[in-house]
């Protein structure tokens, strides 16, 4: 299977680390996300998550191309955050306390300010919500078949009936009034 | 930084947007985090592990092998004296409490035999 990814994975295999930047940042909103689910707490979701992209790193040797990266790493992931509930539980059996201390399973909502050097990803998406509904039809259902359902751009020709030039040129004038909104809101100070 | 590293990271934001699948706050620094572990493994070589490894058990053995030398080494003093000879066989019906050996009657002992309770 081909994968967005494989080359620089196979920089990444040859000696050079510092691709696996690029892994990251493509990903790690996702990641976090997914072990927010498990940890249900910020701080610990991002701990699962750096460790997954850790123990992905380490085993990207063993990677065969037989699913896309992102499954692979999403199943890596899964695993971590398993690992984290198992732990949290047995440190809960281990405490006797008080029901309140050890497994922290509520969610994480007292925490209504953004942490320090951190992103409020709510309201960015919000925004990008928004401007996404605005978009004319004809950009937005680009945006719809290649971001949200992965389709190649050769389904979205074929599905859409376009020559896959205007397919590539929607999706870019699409992407670019919704990127913007991003790069705006995640400047560095 | 990076233009193009930058662009693929708003590129995977949005489409974690799109599919909503971000959490609620994510560190600006994240990936730089996960980059310092990556780099600092990476120092960690396995070949200086193992030669790290090899060095201590050496030092371990020969430590261990010069105790053991000088424990055994050390003059060790026999006694002459035989252990049976000093233990002495207890006779019987003799007494040790030589206190409580009364002379019968308050007299002068006929002889030199003396009761004992």
């Amino acid at each position: 299977m081909i994968d967005d990814d494989s080359e620089i994975i196979e920089s990444i295999l040859s000696g050079d680390p510092s691709g696996y930047e690029v892994i990251i940042k493509k990903y790690q909103a996702r990641i976090i996300s997914l072990c927010y689910r498990y940890t249900k707490n910020y701080h610990d979701a991002e701990e699962v998550a750096q460790e997954s992209f850790l123990r992905a790193y380490k085993s990207l040797g063993k990677f065969r191309y037989d699913s896309k990266f992102y499954s692979w790493l999403h199943r890596i992931s899964v695993n971590c955050s398993l690992n984290y509930i198992n732990s949290k539980e047995k440190l809960k059996e281990k405490e006797t306390i008080s029901d309140n201390i050890g497994l922290n399973m509520q969610e994480d909502s007292t925490s209504l300010e953004t942490p320090y050097n951190a992103y409020n990803m709510e309201d960015i998406a919000e925004k990008i919500g928004k401007l996404y509904e605005n978009l004319p039809d004809d950009l937005k259902l680009m945006i719809k078949y290649r971001d949200i359902d992965d389709m190649t751009y050769d389904e979205i020709a074929s599905k859409a009936k376009l020559p896959i030039g205007t397919v590539r040129s929607r999706l870019h004038r699409a992407r670019d009034i919704l990127l913007r909104e991003i790069e705006t809101n995640t400047e560095d100070e | 930084m990076n233009k193009n590293i930058k662009d693929i990271e708003n590129k995977g934001l949005l489409k974690a947007f799109l599919r909503n699948e971000y959490p609620r706050y994510m560190s600006k620094d994240f990936s730089e985090k996960v980059m310092i572990d990556i780099y600092s493994q990476k120092t960690n070589n396995p070949t200086k592990t193992y030669l790290i490894r090899v060095a201590s058990a050496l030092v371990f053995g020969i430590f261990t092998l010069a105790l053991m030398d000088n424990m055994l080494s050390e003059d060790i003093q026999y006694t002459r004296t035989d252990i049976n000879t000093e233990m002495s066989a207890p006779s019987r019906n003799v007494s040790n409490q030589i206190e409580e050996c009364k002379k019968v009657n308050d007299k002068e002992p006929a002889s030199d035999i003396i009761e004992c309770k």
